[in-house]
């Protein structure tokens, strides 16, 4: 340490000055003076130890660590070492050996359940209470008295005494402890019995409480209400707490419905047979027909032969067979292209023909009671009798059928269901052909009512037979009757695609093609006499139901009326819609020739505008029929009116011209009612279309376009133009950069210095081999060269010998 | 046939395709051996020949090309004239050009393939040549009302091409050899004097009774391929006036011959564009032809150079129209409209407008005749608005195009009639189906709706190759949900307009 710290004595020649030629401002000057030697040596010294140790291990697995105690403390002597050498022996001797020392051994402390068991046995001490202490200190007593009995202020009589009774005092003493032992041991039952007795008791008491209650320290808590309430469920009898029977899903429902209809057929059988019994005609005859027509189908089953189109004989079964792949192929069909109605409603219609007769028999003896559980009907045919059959209770057969054939019930129900839809349509398809009569309209109703009940089963297959429907109709206008005014049937399709489905969609498929044909019918058909006009009219009011939730602008519909309405005044006039007479006695129809003085107008007749026959009675009151449609015309106005009156900015330029015919008009003509609705009709327009005058040009909306964002300039206020790039962050990166270079530097020139230290290091070790072996073979060379002369002075002393022996004995001789 | 020979050099002079019809026609003498004097040929006695009503009932019953070749073989055509020498039809070849005649005006309508096979026989030109002599003077005694004569006459006439297109086969030659036209100077002259009888007939046609239904057939014809032909086009416009006269259709077919002659013969026609106007009707647009009516439109109004009154007028009618048009031909007007909006820049004031002013009433005139005065440059196109909630959703998507930025390109907007509008909705897939036919019908017409009904959608990410690409895509179903309605329907006839309060009489009864 002392030699360290004394300042070096540097030798001057070892020392190198660094000189530099200029000074330069703001730059650092590095070390004036440095000792290269003295480094070198360093670094080699560093190098030795480091580099040079791994070089000599490199290819040596294991090394020699040399663990002796102290061995490395350079700080101590031998003898220190030796000591503490020794030290370290005896301590490990003396664990050894201490291993099996008991004795020595620190305390143990027996446990119970974690706790020291002294004392355990000092709260049982406690327990079992003063009476063993007691006996102790009698004892400890008796034993002191007579162990140690001298030297105390007892008389020498009950010395005397106790020498004497000293058996006696013994066996006394044995009894006295056997009693208080007894006593103790009655009494430790005692408490046994009492403890156990008690633990029975609360064990049972637990049994109890853990059946029903929470645990007891949760008693608080009750004051909650669902708490309480729950409590209150649990303990007592709340009828809210039995539980009802739960809801049944829709399937369920249905096999529910079913069976209950079962049930109930099964009553009204059994009744029939007991009125059977009791003989009843009526039902006599009738249960006799029924076996006979039972009979008959039988009959028909097996023999009948019938023919089919080609006339070839065909057998029942085939039939049927062929019927059932007709069905399968309407289903393909429908999914790939609707196909016409006709062909998904005729396909079945010349079937079964011969059973015509015998249940015409039937129809004549009207059943008052209406089963409950129906076949479904095969064909239209049957469906139509079936329906006859029941004419009072129509609806009641319809719902029991939908009933019947829930599709949750059996596999094939939803087909049968689907059928069922097409038969209703058809249903309705034909009643709205026929003559129009209030059970006609009841029966169409009942139809409408039905498929919306069945629709819910297939929406899919409903909506495309309605589609049928409609391009059927749509193709008989575009080829047949191109220009004749809608037909009943055209317009009872409409409404019931009303009825079905929601008008007011974007776009559906039915309602849009139904709203085609509505307009197509409404433009393009020729109007030649006040029935044509009263059915387009009942048309255009269709319309207008399709279209008065929506407010859609429907501009075939606004052009009709327009039309129509010029039929009210005379003169010149153009028609916007082409199907009106432009001749004179056609083109004002509507105009009255004599004053009208009917008191009330009435309304138009639908069975009559719509039947042939009945025309020839219409043209009698022709006049009041005028009235009517001029009502009707300007009611239809008014609706357009009232649904366009959102239309601020074109609202004139579709009323203005309505105003202009109105006010053509004729009213002196006109009864006085439907003169002030017109006049009524008049003054709203014209009050809407003198508050709607006032227009503004149309301009684009430009939509703001957004800005760019633009920033603001950032001003540094402490910017020096001489050094633009200073700055911390620059700054950083600048000497970072600087640093790595140098170290880069640094580490490459340490690299190369470390290969040259191992290449010196390699080099100094074959030298110092070569040196070895160059040595050991000198020394060799050495030995073997003495060994030569040795030998070879050795021979030379020889003939010197020999020589001399041989002087001498030729001397001697 | 020395001199064929040489008449064959000359005839090289016309076209390339005349040696050819000659070699056909030596081949057609060889083919009758007889006739081969050609002295003999006209020397001959005439022999019976059918009388005009024979012939015609002749041509009635048989209608076989070939019968009536034999019989015409029979016949003998030509003769020298004894006084001057020229060689003049004999007046069996007058009985049956007059024949024909007759057969053709008939009552009765001749189906159009026995009218072509007919046409080859009497419609080559050396015939015709006699023939349309004929015909003019029966066209001009030709009354209106006789459908079937004027078909059979227009048919038979479409028939027959103008000599600068085709010229066909000479007919005589087939019969005999010496004929008026196989002299020097008919030959040099063929193109002329062949022309010249086209010309004749088909200013007969026109000057004569055209009956109204084979008029509307008969002008387009005209239209298209007589009047460039005509030597002097302008004569056939008197009959275009006359057509013009006649209302709707007919005047706007007429108005379409008249717009060929302005364009491509320099016609003169003051106020056309007024008479275009006077004639936009909405009933126009409940009439057939529409679609022709529409592109015409469209022809008319083509042209960058017309005034932006008359386009602002047209416009603005047109727009009137549609208020109360059908849904056919709502679509393409729109179309119109706005193509018209693009090809004239200025009109765009129509639509958007830099300053937009309020007034009171549309400045616009409906009724004023005349276009400087209707001041529609003044207006808006209002109407759009309402048609912006027009019932057809395609119709309201198409008349939003005012809410947005002008197109830069006009757009095609094919015309489709009501049919086909209730197809292509009748093809729109609903619930369940897969979406093939949709996808059919956004192919078909894609473009358009790509256009102007969305709004240019952003930028889709681009599809993923290779590696990225997504294993398996699935297949996008459209199911549109079907609409039912909730609510029990009430009676077929008791539905009640709910939303609108007004209180309407009981009108209807059963």
């Amino acid at each position: 340490m002392g030699i360290k710290s004394k300042p070096r004595k540097v030798n001057p020649f070892e020392l190198k000055f660094n000189k530099s030629k200029h000074d330069i401002l703001g730059r650092k000057k590095g070390a004036q003076v440095g000792a290269p030697t003295q480094s070198r040596k360093r670094a080699y010294e560093q190098r030795e130890k480091t580099l040079g140790v791994e070089y000599d291990r490199k290819n040596k697995i294991s090394k020699i660590v040399d663990k002796r105690v102290g061995e490395r403390d350079s700080t101590k002597t031998d003898e220190e070492k030796t000591a503490m050498r020794f030290v370290e022996e005896r301590t490990k001797n003396f664990k050894r050996a201490a291993k099996y020392n008991l004795g020595e051994d620190e305390e143990l402390t027996l446990t119970h359940g974690g706790k020291a068991l002294s004392d355990i046995e000092k709260y049982d001490k406690s327990m079992i209470s003063d009476s063993e202490d007691d006996e102790d200190q009698i004892s400890s007593k008796m034993v002191k008295i007579a162990h140690f009995g001298g030297g105390d202020e007892k008389s020498t009589e009950d010395k005397v005494k106790e020498k004497i009774s000293r058996e006696d005092m013994i066996s006394n003493l044995i009894a006295k402890t056997k009693m208080a032992r007894n006593e103790k041991q009655s009494q430790k039952d005692e408490l046994e019995m009492m403890t156990e007795n008690l633990d029975a008791k609360f064990s049972n008491l637990m049994q109890k409480l853990t059946g029903g209650f929470r645990p007891t320290g949760r008693e608080k808590l009750e004051k909650d209400d669902f708490d309480k309430l729950a409590f209150t469920l649990k303990t007592e009898s709340d009828p809210r707490a039995t539980p009802a029977n739960r809801k049944l899903t829709e399937d369920e429902l249905a096999q529910e419905d079913r069976a209950n209809l079962e049930r109930l057929e099964a009553a009204r059988l059994n009744s029939l047979k007991n009125s059977h019994q009791s003989v009843d005609m009526d039902v006599d005859v009738n249960a006799g027909k029924l076996a006979k027509e039972r009979k008959n189908r039988e009959k028909s089953e097996r023999f009948e032969v019938r023919f089919n189109e080609d006339g070839k004989m065909i057998r029942e079964e085939d039939s049927d067979e062929d019927e059932a792949e007709g069905s399968d192929e309407e289903e393909e069909e429908a999914e790939d292209s609707e196909e016409d109605l006709d062909d998904l409603l005729e396909e079945d219609e010349d079937e079964l023909e011969s059973e015509g007769e015998e249940e015409s028999a039937e129809k004549q003896t009207k059943k008052k009671e209406v089963p409950f559980v129906f076949e479904m009907p095969k064909n239209y045919k049957k469906f139509c009798e079936l329906l006859e059959q029941y004419s009072d209770n129509m609806s009641d057969v319809l719902e029991r059928l939908v009933k019947c054939h829930h599709p949750s019930l059996k596999e094939g129900n939803k087909k049968l269901l689907n059928k069922m839809f097409l038969l209703c349509l058809r249903w309705f398809d034909d009643m709205s052909r026929e003559d129009l009569t209030e059970q006609v309209i009841q029966e169409m109703d009942l139809a409408q009512k039905t498929m919306f009940d069945l629709l819910k089963f297939d929406i899919q297959y409903g909506v495309r037979c309605i589609r049928a429907l409609i391009r059927q109709n749509w193709k008989n206008r575009q080829e047949k009757d191109k220009s004749t005014p809608a037909s009943f049937s055209i317009i009872s399709l409409l409404r019931l695609v009303a009825g079905l489905f929601p008008v007011s969609d974007i776009w559906h498929p039915v309602v849009i093609p139904a709203f085609f044909l509505a307009t197509n019918v409404i433009s393009n058909a020729k109007i030649a006499n006040l029935r044509a006009l009263s059915r387009q009219i009942c048309l255009a009011h269709t319309i207008l139901d399709y279209v008065s939730e929506t407010r859609k602008y429907v501009p075939e519909l606004v052009s009709f009326v327009k039309s129509a309405l010029l039929l009210a005044i005379s003169g010149e006039k153009e028609f916007s819609t082409s199907g009106f007479p432009i001749t004179a006695p056609y083109s004002e129809m509507l105009v009255m020739q004599k004053p009208q003085k009917c008191a009330k107008i009435a309304p138009i007749s639908i069975s009559a505008i719509f039947d042939d026959e009945k025309s020839q009675e219409m043209s009698e009151d022709e006049e009041n029929l005028k009235l009517s449609i001029l009502r009707s015309i300007c009611s239809l106005t008014q609706n357009l009116r009232v649904m366009y009156s959102s239309q601020n900015e074109t609202y004139n330029i579709v009323f203005r011209p309505f105003l202009e015919i109105l006010s053509k008009i004729d009213l002196s003509q006109l009864p006085t009612e439907l003169s002030g609705e017109i006049d009524e009709l008049k003054c709203a327009i014209r009050a809407e279309c003198d508050q709607k005058r006032k227009l503004t040009q149309l301009s684009l909306k430009k939509t703001e376009k957004s800005m760019l964002k633009m920033l603001e300039p950032r001003f540094e206020w402490d910017f020096d133009p001489e050094r633009p790039n200073k700055g911390k962050k620059w700054d950083e990166k600048k000497v970072m950069q600087k640093q790595l270079k140098n170290e880069q530097r640094g580490a490459i020139k340490e690299l190369r210095k470390d290969t040259a230290f191992l290449a010196r290091k390699q080099m100094s070790n074959v030298k110092s081999r070569d040196l070895q072996r160059k040595n050991a073979t000198k020394r060799l060379m050495g030995g073997l060269m003495q060994q030569q002369g040795e030998w070879n002075k050795e021979m030379r002393t020889k003939d010197v010998e020999t020589k001399k022996e041989a002087g001498k004995s030729g001397g001697k001789r | 046939m020395q001199l064929r020979m040489d008449d064959d050099e000359f005839d090289a002079y016309f076209e390339n395709g005349e040696g050819e019809e000659d070699e056909d026609e030596e081949v057609d003498l060889r083919e009758n051996p007889e006739n081969a004097n050609p002295e003999y040929e006209l020397e001959r006695e005439e022999g019976d020949s059918k009388s005009p009503e024979e012939f015609a009932k002749f041509l009635n019953a048989t209608q076989f090309a070939d019968e009536i070749k034999e019989y015409l073989k029979t016949l003998k055509f030509f003769e020298k004239n004894e006084t001057t020498g020229d060689i003049v039809p004999t007046k069996s070849l007058l009985k049956t050009v007059n024949g024909f005649v007759i057969y053709l005006l008939g009552t009765k309508k001749i189906q159009k393939p026995v009218l072509k096979s007919l046409s080859a026989i009497f419609g080559r030109y050396d015939i015709f040549h006699y023939i349309s002599t004929e015909l003019v003077r029966k066209i001009g005694n030709l009354k209106d009302s006789r459908v079937n004569a004027w078909f059979n006459l227009f048919n038979f006439l479409t028939t027959i091409s103008h000599p600068t297109d085709k010229i066909t086969k000479p007919f005589f030659p087939q019969f005999c050899i010496r004929t008026p036209f196989s002299t020097k100077l008919m030959k040099k002259r063929k193109m002329l004097w062949i022309a010249a009888d086209w010309d004749k007939v088909w200013m007969a046609i026109m000057t004569g009774t055209v009956n109204s239904k084979v008029s509307l057939k008969l002008i387009p014809y005209i239209t298209e391929h007589v009047i460039s032909k005509l030597k002097v086009p302008f004569k056939s416009a008197d009959f275009f006036y006359k057509m013009f006269e006649k209302k709707d259709i007919h005047a706007i077919l007429s108005l379409a011959a008249i717009f060929k002659l302005i364009t491509e013969h320099n016609f003169e026609y003051p106020k056309f564009y007024e008479k275009v106007y006077s004639l936009m009707r909405p009933s126009l647009l409940y009439m057939d032809h529409k679609e022709k009516t529409l592109t015409l439109l469209d022809s008319f109004l083509s042209s960058t150079h017309i005034p932006n009154y008359i386009v602002a007028s047209f416009i603005k009618r047109l727009a009137r129209c549609l208020i109360l048009a059908p849904v056919d031909a709502q679509e393409p007007i729109l179309g119109l409209i706005r193509n018209l909006l693009v090809r004239h820049g200025n009109c765009e004031e129509l639509v958007h407008r830099e300053e937009p002013k309020s007034f009171i009433d549309d400045p616009f005139d409906d009724k004023e005749p005349e276009l400087h005065k209707t001041k529609a440059l003044d207006s808006s196109l209002w109407e759009m608005k309402l048609l912006q909630a027009h019932w057809n959703q395609s119709v309201r998507k198409r008349a939003h195009f005012i809410d947005k930025p002008q197109q830069k390109l006009e757009s095609y907007v094919r015309f489709r009639c009501s049919d086909e509008l209730f197809s292509v909705n009748m093809a729109k897939s609903f619930g369940g189906e897969d979406g093939e036919a949709e996808k059919y019908r956004k192919l078909q017409d894609g473009e358009e709706d790509n256009e102007d009904s969305r709004p240019p959608e952003p930028k889709k990410s681009r599809k993923k190759f290779g590696k990225f690409a997504a294993k398996h895509e699935e297949k996008e179903k459209i199911v549109k949900l079907v609409g039912v309605n909730s609510e029990k329907p009430t009676s077929i006839l008791n539905r009640k307009t709910v939303t609108i309060n007004v209180d309407s009489p009981i009108l209807w009864k059963i």
